[in-house]
């Protein structure tokens, strides 16, 4: 693996959190944009973030709105 | 009290009156009902208990309304309550927080293990294939603070400054046990996807 290779990956997650600063954010898309193996990790991270927000959703029942909304007196 | 207080006191006093802050409230809180019921369902791993910490959460945040600031975040306010309710309640059931030991916890990468295991590019293929019930079970397997960490990040898109002050703990913390959580979390994606065999397991990993 490169060392461009290396460096982005370590910061890969905190890019993919949308925790890193412009500056290397902007280093980081340049070298994904170039860099299919690395773009595919990537994607891959992010598919997988995905597939848990997808899956993790629930709807309240019914009558808790009505639960919820009888208590505020 | 400094002029500054009092000037806020008056204006709270003048912007809700009880039954305008009833109307704000529902208006603005209850929106979220579906959200936090699914987060107290994460927390708690039953129905039941998660009707009860919902229900919990909004009395608590109705009573705290008047300290609540307009234009802050209403979503990350109400999340920390339901945090602070489950912590407090749940745990108090247990007799000691569950504790969770770093050193037997190496990384585990789903990437890297599916492309070692299977000849072609089929990481997002086993995503894909992966179900509701097994992506929830592997969550609900998981530690307690490392599921609600992974959860506020990765369903409801908190940024770990709002992690931190939902969960009470420093930012360093919460990236430790999101980064810790979600490698947990693709090792028990691994098993599931071994056990149906959408992968061959390698026999090699733990």
């Amino acid at each position: 693996m490169a060392d461009g290779c290396r460096e982005v990956l370590d910061d890969l997650e905190l890019y993919l959190d949308g925790e890193c600063s412009d500056e290397l954010a902007a280093v980081i898309a340049d070298h994904l944009s170039d860099c299919p193996p690395c773009l595919s990790r990537s994607d891959f991270e992010r598919a997988l973030r995905d597939l848990v927000a997808r899956h993790c959703r629930d709807t309240a029942p019914p009558d808790l709105l009505a639960r919820v909304r009888s208590q505020l007196t | 009290m400094s002029a500054d207080q009092g000037e806020d006191d008056t204006l709270v006093r003048r912007v809700f009156t009880d039954d305008e802050r009833r109307e704000v409230f529902v208006r603005d809180a209850l929106p979220y009902l579906d959200q936090l019921y699914s987060a107290a369902l994460r927390y708690t791993r039953n129905p039941a208990d998660a009707d009860d910490l919902v229900q919990d959460t909004y009395a608590k945040a109705y009573d705290k309304f008047h300290q609540f600031r307009p234009g802050t975040n209403l979503k990350a306010w109400l999340y920390r309550i339901l945090t602070n309710s489950y912590i407090n309640r749940y745990r108090r059931q247990q007799r000691r927080p569950e504790e969770v030991s770093a050193d037997a916890d190496p990384d585990f990468s789903l990437y890297d293990r599916i492309s070692a295991t299977t000849a072609r590019a089929a990481e997002q293929e086993v995503l894909e294939a992966l179900t509701d019930d097994e992506v929830k079970q592997a969550l609900a397997d998981l530690p307690e603070q490392y599921r609600i960490a992974v959860y506020l990040a990765d369903v409801e898109g908190f940024s770990y400054a709002e992690i931190a002050e939902i969960m009470g703990t420093p930012i360093g913390t919460v990236m430790s046990r999101l980064h810790r959580g979600r490698s947990r979390l693709q090792r028990a994606l691994y098993s599931y996807a071994v056990e149906r065999g959408l992968v061959n397991d390698d026999e090699t990993g733990g």
